[in-house]
């Protein structure tokens, strides 16, 4: 060969070798995104106290105060006078986060401040969003122990059902309901 | 021309030929992003830190930040190389912005930020061929960043933060 | 994890084998602790709030004209329209007596229809038909405790008495062997049944509120 064509081998081999590696056209990076998301915190306020309102002891029995507000006895006689309610809570927080509900602190029994109390077993529910309406649950034993929220909002709702001895003492007997929420 | 002229002319292509090959700007691994990073639900609570292990991808909090049931992942990136480019080349890897200049925003709202980056499965800066020595056949790794997350207290504003980081394989 | 799964033939080599980033079930477990490990120890946020449980309990003093659901007078002969109606109610009636009233309204005060078990049976035990041998669901032993007077107070003296009751187990009370004569006054007879000689009168008088 002569001179010539080896210096155009050469210049094609050059002119080769540089063009490999760039067919093979590839990014040496790439990004990633990095994301976290901040909840609104969780949190409850009471709407609404309960109240089981007037009630006269005849036979010893129970008195059933719903979700609703509806009220209905077993033995005991219903007096007119105090409308019943409910215990409602208003929860609020982020978008339609799930949480626990706790209702550690609640009292067992209601006291009279003396020495006389009666029984109470909680019935509760959670409903989902700003304007939720209680369904009127009479069952206890099935507290509600999660909820959803929807549009950052759930109602919590609480009666109960009352022991009343046929000779309860007369007065006005207390207790607390206590409610505790959190993301789970 | 005479022997010798010839040997030099066959030696300066071969030469030119190699010098084409150590030019090239994609004789760098490559690397193509499979999963983001992402920190996933949190409470702010009274603040403190939220750290992805990206050996793993557990997520653990430390002070008063509550993790919220959630996806959770560290950033993935598969990066290949050819035994060639291994052998031949200084490869390394980095992250921008570096440790410490990256952090989550969100507008109106301050911001997180994002440091102490960990990799898995070897650390950033490191010359790839004095790595692990299971390069020697090629392939692509599958490599993992995570890092520490610093969230504010109650100052922290509701909603999605996002911070963009770019990893490079850089041959030199 | 995954990438080491890739590389297959790491696991085919002893040493490389016996890296612990290498088997990617130790991993899994590994990650899984840690991150059951960061819930248990996370501190937990949570709201609570509390709200107040009452009930007031009444002493029968405290009950003052309380109210019936039955809202219409019961006119004479419309038993069955007081007696089937689904209202409940406690309906206050007063037994006179030849005195003054000695006891005030608004006591609690037991009084008693004199007569034997049998009799008082009879009295209650009305299905709201007028005759005399019905049947009824009130507890004639309750109901005779109830109506016993305490005190000194006898069937003769002036007695507000309550008594608390389905509307038709106060009309099967009531109604035995009884007419109603106008709108609010029920003569009820106790008689023996075996000698109608041996009537026992007693007015009651039944006021609805």
């Amino acid at each position: 060969m002569n001179q010539t064509k080896i210096s155009l081998l050469m210049a094609g081999l050059l002119t080769a070798g540089m063009l490999v590696p760039s067919a093979s056209i590839a990014a040496n990076n790439d990004s990633a995104t990095v994301t976290a998301t901040i909840l609104t915190a969780i949190a409850v306020a009471k709407a609404t106290d309960m109240n089981f309102g007037y009630i006269l002891p005849n036979t010893t029995g129970t008195v059933t105060l719903a979700t609703d507000g509806a009220r209905t006895a077993s033995g005991p006689t219903l007096i007119a006078g105090i409308t019943p309610t409910a215990a409602k809570f208003n929860v609020t927080g982020d978008g339609t986060a799930t949480f626990s509900i706790d209702y550690t602190g609640s009292s067992a029994t209601l006291s009279d401040g003396a020495t006389h109390t009666m029984a109470i077993d909680f019935i509760t529910e959670a409903i989902s969003g700003a304007a939720g309406v209680a369904t009127g649950k009479t069952a206890t034993g099935t507290d509600a122990t999660t909820g959803t929220l929807s549009g950052g909002a759930a109602v919590i709702y609480a009666g109960g059902q009352l022991s009343v001895d046929a000779a309860q003492t007369p007065g006005v007997y207390t207790g607390t309901f206590v409610v505790t929420v959190a993301y789970n | 021309m005479n022997k010798y002229q010839m040997k030099q002319r066959y030696t300066f292509g071969l030469l030119a030929i190699i010098f084409s090959i150590f030019a090239s700007p994609s004789f760098a691994a490559t690397v193509v992003k499979q999963a983001d990073l992402a920190f996933g639900k949190l409470v702010a609570g009274s603040g403190g830190t939220v750290v992805i292990d990206p050996n793993g991808g557990a997520r653990s909090v430390t002070g008063g930040v509550i993790a919220v049931n959630s996806t959770f992942h560290p950033a993935r990136f598969d990066i290949t190389y050819s035994a060639l480019e291994l052998l031949l080349s200084n490869t390394t890897i980095s992250i921008t912005p570096t440790d410490g200049n990256a952090s989550l925003k969100k507008s109106g709202a301050p911001s997180m930020p994002y440091t102490n980056y960990t990799t898995y499965p070897f650390p950033l800066g490191t010359r790839l061929i004095s790595s692990i020595l299971i390069f020697l056949l090629g392939g692509t790794v599958q490599y993992y960043v995570g890092g520490t997350l610093t969230v504010g207290g109650s100052g922290q504003t509701a909603g999605d933060y996002t911070e963009t980081i770019t990893l490079t394989a850089t041959a030199n | 994890m995954a990438w080491s799964n890739k590389i297959a033939w790491c696991n085919k080599i002893a040493w490389c084998n016996k890296i612990v980033w290498c088997n990617s079930s130790a991993m899994l477990a590994i990650g899984m602790l840690l991150y059951l490990i960061s819930g248990i120890i996370s501190p937990v946020y949570a709201a609570s709030a509390t709200a107040t449980v009452s009930a007031t309990i009444l002493q029968r003093s405290d009950v003052a004209e309380v109210s019936t659901d039955v809202s219409t007078e019961v006119a004479a002969n419309s038993w069955t329209q007081l007696l089937y109606s689904s209202s409940t109610g406690v309906l206050t009636f007063t037994i006179p007596g030849s005195g003054l009233p000695t006891v005030a309204r608004g006591n609690y005060c037991k009084c008693a229809l004199t007569g034997t078990p049998a009799q008082i049976a009879s009295l209650v035990s009305c299905n709201g038909s007028n005759s005399r041998s019905c049947a009824s669901s009130v507890n004639t032993e309750q109901l005779d405790k109830v109506m016993a007077c305490s005190g000194t107070d006898s069937i003769n003296d002036f007695c507000t008495c309550e008594i608390t009751g389905s509307v038709e187990q106060i009309a099967a009370l009531l109604f035995c062997n009884g007419t109603l004569s106008g709108s609010k006054v029920v003569s009820l007879m106790v008689t023996d049944s075996q000698d109608e000689k041996n009537n026992i009168p007693a007015t009651i008088i039944a006021a609805y509120n």
